[in-house]
């Protein structure tokens, strides 16, 4: 097989759920050693948002 | 309460402190992405040619160029690596399309912690809309984060000694 047409052998899972990714959602790169999925970069920032009031104010 | 006009922000808090709008109580006073981050960061619009850019960027004493249109929505990003290149190119050529925004309300912390974890020198924050707010730099991140550290530290030692 030609080497353009090769799958690629490493694929870039989600440091956080395991489930495969394209490219970082953080750093948006492909080789990041803490990459990371856009659902668990939503949970972990969003994590720390001030809690909202229970009467939503 | 003596409130004579009220309104109700149907998009919520959440969305009020994404959009980077002020906000009281105790954790409000905590520095955030949106404070951090500086807002004197380069833009260009799409059509820009890479050399301009470049050149308008190094005389500010930036690696980093944000590209945006009319509305300063964040189309795309140039870091050092874009700004190397073809200076023909237009940015909409060069650029990162769809770059990893970060809302401003997002502790400092947080972003440091994610900044260094990831090797990210730049992170363009924006509004929920994707509105350019300023892009935090991972050395502003850093410092304010440790002066926060320092500061939460040296309020519990006073804590303790009951000072």
């Amino acid at each position: 097989m030609a080497p353009e047409t090769r799958a690629s052998d490493t694929v870039l899972m989600c440091t956080h759920c395991r489930c495969e990714i394209e490219f970082c959602s953080f750093c948006d790169r492909t080789e990041c050693a803490a990459a990371c999925c856009y659902g668990c970069l939503v949970i972990a920032l969003a994590e720390s948002k001030p809690p909202l009031h229970a009467h939503g104010g | 309460m003596g409130f004579r006009e009220v309104y109700d922000y149907e998009a919520g808090k959440s969305d009020w402190l994404a959009a980077g709008l002020p906000s009281e109580g105790a954790l409000a006073r905590l520095p955030r992405a949106g404070d951090v981050a500086r807002k004197d960061v380069p833009t260009c619009g799409l059509d820009d040619r890479v050399g301009d850019v470049r050149e308008r960027a190094e005389k500010a004493g930036w690696d980093v160029c944000v590209v945006v249109n009319e509305e300063r929505i964040v189309l795309g990003l140039m870091r050092a690596e874009e700004l190397a290149g073809d200076p023909k190119q237009t940015a909409e050529q060069a650029m990162r399309p769809g770059p990893s925004t970060f809302r401003p309300h997002v502790p400092i912390e947080e972003m440091a912690a994610h900044m260094v974890e990831h090797d990210a020198p730049s992170s363009p924050i924006t509004t929920s809309e994707g509105r350019l707010v300023g892009v935090l730099l991972r050395e502003d991140a850093e410092r304010e984060a440790h002066r926060l550290h320092q500061a939460v530290h040296e309020h519990h030692e006073e804590e303790k000694h009951g000072t």
